[in-house]
This record gives C-alpha cells, structure tokens and sequence, in this order.
C-alpha cells in the first residue's frame, strides 16, 4: 500500500484544483445558494466533457478507466470550493453499482447514459433519521413479470435532480437493488432545503411499477454490492471533509497570526496555540488515514476496515476543526458573511451522509472483532 | 545490479546468517543489551548478536573505519537499517556512545577525543550516559546551574543531574555544565566529558510510581575534569545539545517498533473484553475502537512520513507531532487496559495476580514517564505550535 500520491494522480489533483478554483470558486457556489440553486448545470456539463462523470467506468462504456481513486481526489478539491458535483451519486453509488453487478443489458441500458452525464442518478436507501444500510422496510413485491414497490425513502442525495433512482427495497425476506426513471408513476418526490444548499428529496413510493429488467440484483449479492459502493462512497466523502477541514485549519492559523487583542496577536497565547497544535496532529491523523483508504479504492488495502476508519476518524476531526474554526474567530465567526459557517454547514452534511463517525466506529469495531461486546 | 541492491543482497544474506533467531524475536523488558565496560549477557545467542554486529562495524555502521565503524554511506546505512527491520533483528546493543555523543565528536571533537573515545563506542566497550536535566532544570534546560569552574588545566564540577538513564552503569558522560555564571542564558553553558569513576562523582538509582528504573541521580563535589575533555570551545555547549537532540530523534526513530517492549492492546482488550460486565461491555468496547482506530491512523501517519520523506517532501511537521501522539495514545491505551482489567489490574506483584496483568500495571504507571520525559507533551506543543505553525511565542 502506498501514502503518498502517484504522478497520474496528482496530475488529476492539480486540473481539479484548477477547474474549481477557476469555475466554480467558493464566491461562485455562495452566489448559487443565494439565488436558491442547489448546483451550476452548465458547469456541471464542462464536467462531463472533462469526462469526469465517467472517470472510472471503463471505456467501452464511455469511461476514461481511471483508477477509483480519482473521483476521490476530484471531490477532495470540490470540497475546498464547496462546490457540489454529480459524481458521488451518480458515479460512484449508482454507475458502481450497476458496474458491479448488473447484466450486460442492463449495463448497455444505463451506464452510457451515466458516463456521458445525460443520466443523473441518485441512491434511494435511508428510511430513518441515521444511515442504517441493514434497516430497508421499502417494499418489492412480484406482480406478473414486473415489479412493484411500497414504502418511503427520507433522504436521498441528489433527488431532486436526478433522473434516475437506484432504489433500496426489502424482497421476499431479502435486500434487493432497482433501477427505474425517477418520473415512475406512483412516485412522489418532496424537495429538501438542506443546510449546506445542495440536492436532496423525501421520496414516497406507491404502487410503482419496475419492469422486469429493473432488478439488478438481491440477497447476498445485492448486499455486497451495497457494502462495496458505500464503503466507496465514504472515502470520498473523507476525502471532501479532509480537503475541507485543511480548510479551516489553515484559514483559523491565519487569523490568529492577524488578530489583536489586548495589544498582542491572538496566537500568542499559549491555550490557543496547544489547541491548533492539537488540531494539527489531529489533521495529520486523519490525512493518513484518507491516504490509505485512496490505495483502498485501487484495490489495494482493506476496503471496508479503510473505509470505516477514513470516514470515521475525518468525521470527527472535521467536526472538532469546524468547530473550532467558529470559535476562534469569535463573533465574525457566527455570521453568514464569513466562508468558516458554509464549510461548517457541508462538514454536518457530509459527515452524516453514509454513516457519521459514531457509527464508523461501530463499524472499526466490528470489523477487528469487538463485536460481541457491543 | 546496481551497488545499491548488491549490498542489500550481501547485508541480506549476512543477517540471516548471523542474526540468532532468538533475536528476531521482540525482546522482554531490559532485554537489550547496555554495552559498556560492565556489559553483561542473558543468553548466548544476545552474545553473538552483539560480538558479530560489533566485528562488522555495524554498531556504527556509516562512522569510518579508522574509529571502528563500517565505512558505509548514507545510503547503504538506510538499506541496512531496513534490512534489520525487515528481519526483525533486535538493536544488538543500547549505547548512547554512538547514538548520541559520538556523531557530535564526529562532527565537533577534537582529534584527540575522537581518537580517544570513538572506537570505545564503536565496538561497544565504553557505556556513556546524558548529564542535561538537573532538579532545577527541567523543562527549562537552559536555566541549569551545574558549576565548572576553570582552575589551572581542569574544570572543577558542583552540582546535580537527575533523570540520567543508566548512570550506574555508564563509564562516561557527556554533561551540561556552566563554565560562565555572567554570560547570558544560552551562552554560559559549555559541554564536558567526564569520567564516571572519578572522585567526587556519585550515582543514586530513582525509583518510580513503577518501581525500580533505570533512571538517577548523580551528584558531582569538587569532581577534576580535565579541560581536554570539553567539546568545541566555552560557551558552545547549547548549540551542541541542540545538534545532539537532532541525533536522538534519529535513533529513537532507529529503535523502531521491533524493540519496544509491551503488552499488544487489541489482542489484550480482546480477551478482557468477554470478562467485563455486561452493562459495561458496549461503552468498553466502544472507547477500545476509538484507541484501536488512533493507534492504527497513527501507525499509517509513520508509514506516511516514511514514504513523504524519501519522496522528498517535507516531512519535518509530521516527524515533529510523533512523539506527543505516540506516549499521549499510549497513555490512552493503557488508561484504557486498566479500565478492563478491572480489580485484576490492581496487583503490585505475586503470584496470586496474571503475570500479564501485572505487566500492564507496571507499564501503565510507567507510561506517565513518556508524556515527560525528552519534552513533555506541553513543550511538545509548543514546539508545534512554534515552529511548525509558525504562532509567535508567548511569554508563558
């Protein structure tokens, strides 16, 4: 397993950064919240002509065959930005999913689509007010050759822009995987204004019919699956709160290196600088961390035990830095006109969105052995 | 082949040759040997290691020849220390001789005293300890106040140096000691070799919260130094500590994880964890993840550094967090092992109590030692804070 980034990859690194610092500049993604737009469609466009939507499908599918670990770097650079991008429900919940497990038809029918951004997906899976994979009470019942699902998903990322739905359902017993249009007859879709601004919907399903081929998979394989993608999904998402929390830290050392009060600057007292000191070796922790579970995504390191210490170690370090950042600003930190309260706000989101690091930990737990005492 | 991976085959093939398979192993508490003149061996094969390292050279492997090392160059000496972690080869001795005041006379030594107190290094023969920290000089090294006073050709030496590892077993150390009470802070302190039997030099072992320790006291009346035996010139003393601390780091780093003795934590909570009650068991093995997760998050920040480093980085922020993480989560652990030992871990010593058990206890009251000693974990801080993140310093 290696730590440190490859030349590809920081070649990839550098034209994000680039792309983002440019297009879709933290100035750029306030004025979007303030207009009400979760996201910028143009530039979500020059995206996909980058080919990033569909960075690492392979080429036969309109993919670039890139290793997963660059949509992790992207989403990284998105993050300093706070710029919102299609590719962690698009690319790597749904297009990964059908990657992984659906027939060669049902990949010709979708993942095209997926590659080129003319499809946006989103992951239909959390019914409660925590991420909980394991508790899925929609409901899959056989009508003739089709399919019909029942029940209620409470927030889906990126819903309400998507056009298509992978959707979670519990069949015969068992989980199972559909993919079916958003526009489905029978479901109602309830836009989310969420606190970082980005895309979310409450979906009710009633009665909605999925033809035959809408199943992807179910049982153990289906389960994989999921666990495959999410695991997936987490490191990107450690990868965005890492970038962000480096953020914060470096945006609150400089503060405190040009404040005064009392005459002197604010880092020259003693309990501030133990606490950035303490942050630093905190953030340094966590980059560890992000770095192996990259190797993770390529294939090399253990997915899940990476995963679930990635997100869940920048979860909470991302937390503690955000909350910090606010403190240490003082006043100005609690007003909307400082950039420390957007970041805030998207390290809240992210640090939920698949699982928070309390139940990252749980999972660490179980996976080196732990669990019986839980 | 290149010269490189020609001397990794030929240090391979040696090791595994010479290296007893008895000192593949993690050694047991004190299980390394302290060479010196007093030396003394556990088994017959902690003997050979130690014979066969030190004919080779390689208990300095990259000092010259000439003073007893192995001739190598930076880069054969960075192969060979990775083949001896490679092959989990125990350090063949402790010796503060070669670690730490040697590449200063290296470097700053007269040529006499590198003639005269190098190869005794190199070839393990003369122990060597560290006279810094005094009872009123801790944190603030700098503030010390052990006196030489210059009379003639010798310095005449007052005063105390506590904390020094081994002292009753050293035949030499090399000590801060203030040769001008008038200059300023910093620039009244000179560095001194003194010879440990002579008169007027006392050595009292210190006991610890854990018991018996390697650690003393050692008190210095009107002890002669000879004036020869000062490195660099008056007033240079701190610059040298300063260089000196550089190597310490550096050895530290070389002792590596194959020689730290200790209990493994998750393995341990692992079979505590089913003996704990019930109502207890999911907050226990909760707080064991969290310990579990920081010591792996820190294991993968060494390999990062290691990676970075010889990638070119800049990799000085990173080595500078090391040593608050590693003795603060060690604490943590062992906080945390006492917590599951419950009643079990409350054993001073005897045979009623798991040996194990009793182990942990003894490393959990010593564990407090690491947080404290070579910089306490507020100076580390500070150092951070200082010269990592650039905050100015404050008055206190």
């Amino acid at each position: 397993m290696t730590l440190i980034l490859g030349e590809e990859q920081r070649m990839l690194q550098d034209s994000a950064a680039d792309f983002f610092a440019s297009r879709l500049p933290l100035a750029a993604n306030r004025a979007l919240r303030d207009l009400g737009l979760t996201h910028d469609t143009q530039a979500w466009h020059e995206m996909d002509e980058l080919g990033w939507s569909g960075i690492a499908l392979p080429e036969e599918l309109g993919g670039l065959a890139f290793p997963l670990s660059g949509i992790a770097l992207i989403q990284a650079q998105a993050g300093r930005t706070l710029a919102a991008t299609p590719l962690l429900s698009s690319n790597i919940l749904c297009a990964g999913t059908l990657a992984l497990c659906a027939s060669d038809a049902q990949q010709r029918d979708w993942l095209p689509g997926l590659a080129s951004g003319k499809l946006r997906a989103a992951l239909a899976l959390d019914e409660g007010p925590r991420h909980d994979p394991v508790r899925i009470t929609l409901a899959a019942h056989r009508v003739g050759d089709n399919w019909l699902l029942d029940g209620a998903k409470a927030m889906v990322m990126d819903g309400t822009l998507a056009d298509t739905l992978l959707v979670a359902a519990t069949l015969d017993g068992e989980t199972a995987l559909f993919i079916l249009p958003a526009d489905s007859a029978g479901i109602t879709r309830t836009p989310l204004a969420l606190i970082d601004s980005r895309d979310a919907a409450r979906f009710a399903f009633e009665q909605v019919a999925v033809a035959a081929d809408g199943l992807l998979a179910r049982g153990n394989a289906a389960e994989q699956v999921l666990a495959t993608v999410l695991n997936r999904a987490r490191i990107c998402l450690a990868a965005e709160m890492q970038a962000i929390s480096r953020v914060l830290f470096d945006t609150t050392l400089d503060y405190l290196k040009q404040r005064q009060q009392y005459g002197v600057l604010l880092g020259s007292f003693q309990a501030l600088q133990h606490r950035m000191a303490r942050l630093f070796t905190e953030l340094e922790l966590a980059e560890s961390c992000v770095a192996a579970a990259l190797s993770a995504l390529d294939g090399d390191g253990d997915l899940a035990l990476l995963a679930a210490l990635a997100k869940g170690k920048t979860g909470e370090v991302a937390l503690k830095i955000a909350n910090e950042a606010v403190q240490l600003h003082g006043g100005i930190g609690v007003t909307d006109e400082l950039d420390i309260g957007l970041y805030l706000k998207r390290i809240r989101v992210a640090e939920a969105q698949c699982g928070d690091h309390i139940f990252q930990r749980t999972r660490y737990a179980h996976l080196i052995q732990l669990a019986e005492a839980l | 082949m290149t010269k490189s991976s020609t001397f990794r085959l030929s240090a391979r093939e040696w090791l595994e040759a010479n290296c007893p398979p008895a000192m593949r192993t993690p050694p047991p508490e004190g299980g390394i040997v302290w060479a010196g003149s007093r030396v003394h061996f556990d088994s017959t094969e902690q003997q050979q290691w130690f014979e066969r390292m030190r004919d080779k050279g390689w208990f300095a492997p990259d000092w010259p020849v000439e003073y007893g090392g192995g001739g190598l160059d930076a880069s054969d000496t960075r192969i060979l220390e990775e083949e001896l972690s490679r092959l989990r080869c125990r350090a063949p001795m402790i010796n503060l001789g070669v670690w730490m005041i040697g590449p200063v006379l290296l470097a700053s030594g007269s040529a006499e005293q590198k003639a005269r107190h190098l190869p005794g290094m190199a070839r393990g023969e003369v122990a060597w300890c560290q006279g810094f920290s005094e009872p009123g000089a801790g944190s603030d090294l700098a503030s010390l106040s052990c006196r030489a006073e210059r009379d003639g050709d010798s310095y005449v030496v007052n005063g105390s140096k506590i904390w020094t590892s081994y002292a009753d077993r050293s035949d030499w150390m090399y000590a801060l000691v203030r040769t001008d009470p008038a200059a300023g802070k910093h620039a009244g302190i000179s560095m001194l070799l003194i010879d440990m039997t002579t008169p007027g030099v006392t050595v009292k072992p210190i006991d610890l919260i854990s018991g018996k320790s390697h650690f003393c006291q050692v008190f210095f009346d009107n002890v002669r130094v000879p004036a020869e035996n000062r490195v660099g010139a008056e007033g240079e003393g701190w610059q040298l500590a300063r260089d000196l601390l550089g190597h310490e780091r550096r050895a530290m780093s070389k002792f590596g994880d194959n020689n730290v003795p200790g209990v493994d934590f998750l393995a341990l909570a692992r079979q505590l964890l089913p003996l704990a009650d019930t109502a207890s068991r999911p907050l226990l093995a909760e707080r064991v993840a969290r310990a579990a997760m920081d010591e792996h998050a820190y294991k993968l920040t060494l390999q990062r550094a290691h990676e970075a480093g010889r990638a070119g980085q800049d990799v000085s922020g990173l080595v500078a967090s090391f040593k608050y993480l590693h003795s603060e989560q060690n604490r943590e652990r062992h906080e945390l092992l006492m917590a599951l030992a419950g009643n079990e871990a409350l054993g001073w010593e005897g045979d009623p109590f798991d040996e194990t058990l009793l182990k942990l206890t003894r490393q959990w009251l010593n564990s407090y030692t690491y947080t404290i000693a070579g910089g306490t974990s507020e100076i580390q801080l500070n150092i951070l804070a200082r010269r990592v993140l650039g905050l100015a310093a404050s008055g206190g």
